[in-house]
């Protein structure tokens, strides 16, 4: 009796995880419904299926589908950084943004957008540079024969803010060039399209492959790190090798949508709100749950003040706060 | 066997310890006690690995410490911190699972053995009612055992445990230590752990190891070590000694020495 319980927790997350993915396709198919031109779901569905040449079609295939799947993808890269570094600096606060990775990514990027504006491709390369130095950095600055999670948020903190001055910097000495960047800032996913899409998939690919690779190591490093060592997992070496995935992932997003804030803290707490702290299961529900979210507050953010654009960093924002306040109340 | 010798360490300027040698025997149970900041932990940190001595060395099974790659370590040796963390949510058999850590690989999950291994550790333990259930809900003695549990399925020859009786009421000490105590023996695993109750390490090691300030005052049987004297050097307390039923030395504190100063 007692471990049909166990058993049944099992087939119980694995159920979860298959309802995310129902959300998950719902959502992208709603998204792809909604917009200037609203479309029947039976109609996007056949549309998707058959493949017409015409003008819907075209809406459908050139703009709303391209985009929608770069939402989805940005999501799930930045709600897996968000499990991933609270794993790795054992603080529920940590976040790409809260800790400075994507900072360090829209730095590198905004200076290739202001500086070398033709150079666009180098955005995402050097957003990854961006990334991996702040990590790095944070990381060098935390240390102190070993890691403590309070001193790796501190210096984050400090990194991000440091970073985030630069940026600022960078804004008031090209005045004339802002507009692009202030736009990506403040992280949207308007124009984004097919080329966006292939920029960021073998990221997400990659990142996720090894994320879910490691979703074991993230459950040993749980139980700190003198029971971890003792458990034969070569604890710093994780650290470092997880905070670069981390970084890889967050940077991807960062590279095609600007630095989009909450995702990567709200997703994997309410995740692991119904499954539980597994990162066999916390980490594939995240990048479903990431996916979800994205989707749909950008589809929101299309569809609310139409024919105006939101960025759906905003709607980000003023849904993802109270959000978190909500789960914060629950859980205490 | 696990055996420290000349060890050095000083950390953030402070000196730890110097020309620290100590051993255990295989089969043996050694218990380290000493006052608050004499370095016990520091030492167990050490033999464990988890700290790096500036100077010395530690040969484990005859092999030196830093040459056992962190797997083979794992399969060797096992070391309990004093309060471990607990995963919000994770069930007890879940937790002894962990255990099997060392021996998995990615591409070979759980087998078979494995299983076998965790249920025999959950037996020995005498956690099997428990197992369902999610750690953070147990008491502290059923907390205890269930780690005792994780480090029994890593099936280590050594096993390191610092104040494994921390916060525990007296009637879970005691099951905690009778439980190591049987581990021990049937399974004749080394054990090396940190006491703060000098009777406890009286009554269940096989060797007392007196630390002071960072170095060895003493070393040998609980018969020759708990003495009134190393009592007044090391704690600073006037205390009864006499032997209890089963031949063990006891002790009561009567007063502190130089208690003129309070």
């Amino acid at each position: 009796m007692l471990s049909d319980k166990v058993a049944g927790r099992g087939i119980g997350r694995l159920s979860v995880l298959v309802l995310f993915l129902v959300l998950l396709i719902a959502s992208l198919i709603i998204s792809l419904a909604l917009g200037a031109v609203k479309m029947p779901l039976l109609d996007v569905i056949k549309i998707l299926w058959q493949h017409p040449a015409d003008s819907t079609s075209q809406i459908i295939w050139n703009i709303r589908l391209p985009r929608t799947l770069v939402g989805a993808l940005v999501g799930m890269n930045l709600a897996l950084a968000g499990a991933i570094l609270q794993a790795v600096m054992k603080t529920p606060l940590a976040d790409p943004h809260i800790i400075g990775v994507s900072s360090g990514a829209g730095l590198t990027g905004i200076l290739i957008l202001i500086l070398f504006p033709h150079y666009e491709y180098l955005i995402t390369p050097a957003a990854f540079v961006g990334a991996m130095g702040a990590a790095v950095v944070i990381y060098a600055m935390a240390w102190k024969g070993g890691i403590r999670p309070i001193r790796i948020v501190l210096a984050g903190v400090a990194v991000s803010a440091f970073l985030g001055a630069g940026i600022a910097g960078l804004l008031v000495f090209y005045s004339d060039r802002v507009h692009g960047a202030l736009l990506w800032m403040v992280g949207g996913l308007s124009a984004r399209s097919w080329p966006q899409f292939y920029t960021i998939l073998p990221y997400s690919i990659f990142g996720l492959g090894l994320a879910l690779f490691s979703a074991r190591k993230l459950n040993i490093l749980e139980l700190g790190d003198d029971v971890a060592g003792s458990l034969g997992l070569r604890v710093e070496q994780t650290r470092f090798f997880m905070t670069a995935v981390a970084a890889l992932l967050a940077a991807s997003a960062v590279s095609v949508a600007g630095v989009l804030g909450f995702v990567g803290l709200i997703v994997p707490h309410a995740v692991r709100l119904v499954i539980g702290a597994d990162y066999r299961y916390v980490l594939p529900g995240s990048a479903l749950l990431g996916g979800v979210v994205v989707a749909l507050s950008d589809t929101f953010a299309r569809t609310i003040l139409a024919p105006v654009e939101l960025p759906v960093g905003i709607i980000m924002a003023f849904l993802g706060a109270p959000f978190f306040l909500y789960l914060l109340r629950k859980e205490s | 066997m696990l055996e420290a010798k000349h060890l050095f360490l000083k950390f953030d300027q402070k000196l730890l310890f110097r020309d620290l040698s100590l051993s255990a025997k295989k089969g043996q149970i050694l218990a380290i006690i000493g006052p608050n900041g004499s370095g016990k932990s520091t030492l167990l940190k050490s033999l464990a690995r988890n700290l790096k001595p500036q100077e010395g060395s530690i040969f484990l099974d005859g092999k030196e410490l830093a040459s056992y790659s962190t797997g083979e370590l794992a399969c060797a040796m096992t070391f309990l911190p004093q309060t471990p963390g607990v995963p919000t949510d994770i069930t007890v058999r879940d937790l002894i699972g962990y255990g099997r850590y060392p021996y998995q690989s990615w591409w070979k999950n759980t087998s078979g053995q494995d299983k076998e291994v965790v249920n025999w550790a959950i037996k020995e333990t005498g956690v099997a009612l428990l197992e369902a259930r999610l750690v953070s809900t147990l008491s502290g003695g059923e907390r205890q055992r269930v780690w005792l549990a994780m480090a029994l399925a890593q099936q280590p020859k050594t096993l390191l445990l610092d104040e494994p009786t921390t916060y525990l009421d007296i009637s879970h000490q005691l099951e905690i230590l009778m439980l190591i105590r049987r581990l021990n023996k049937a399974q004749g695993i080394t054990v090396v752990m940190v006491l703060h109750e000098i009777n406890h390490a009286a009554r269940f090691a096989d060797m007392v190891a007196v630390m002071r300030e960072g170095s060895l005052y003493a070393v040998g049987t609980p018969e020759k070590v708990v003495t009134k004297e190393m009592l007044r050097e090391v704690f600073r307390v006037e205390a009864d000694v006499w032997q209890d039923s089963s031949g063990s030395p006891v002790c009561i504190a009567q007063g502190l020495v130089n208690s003129d100063r309070i």
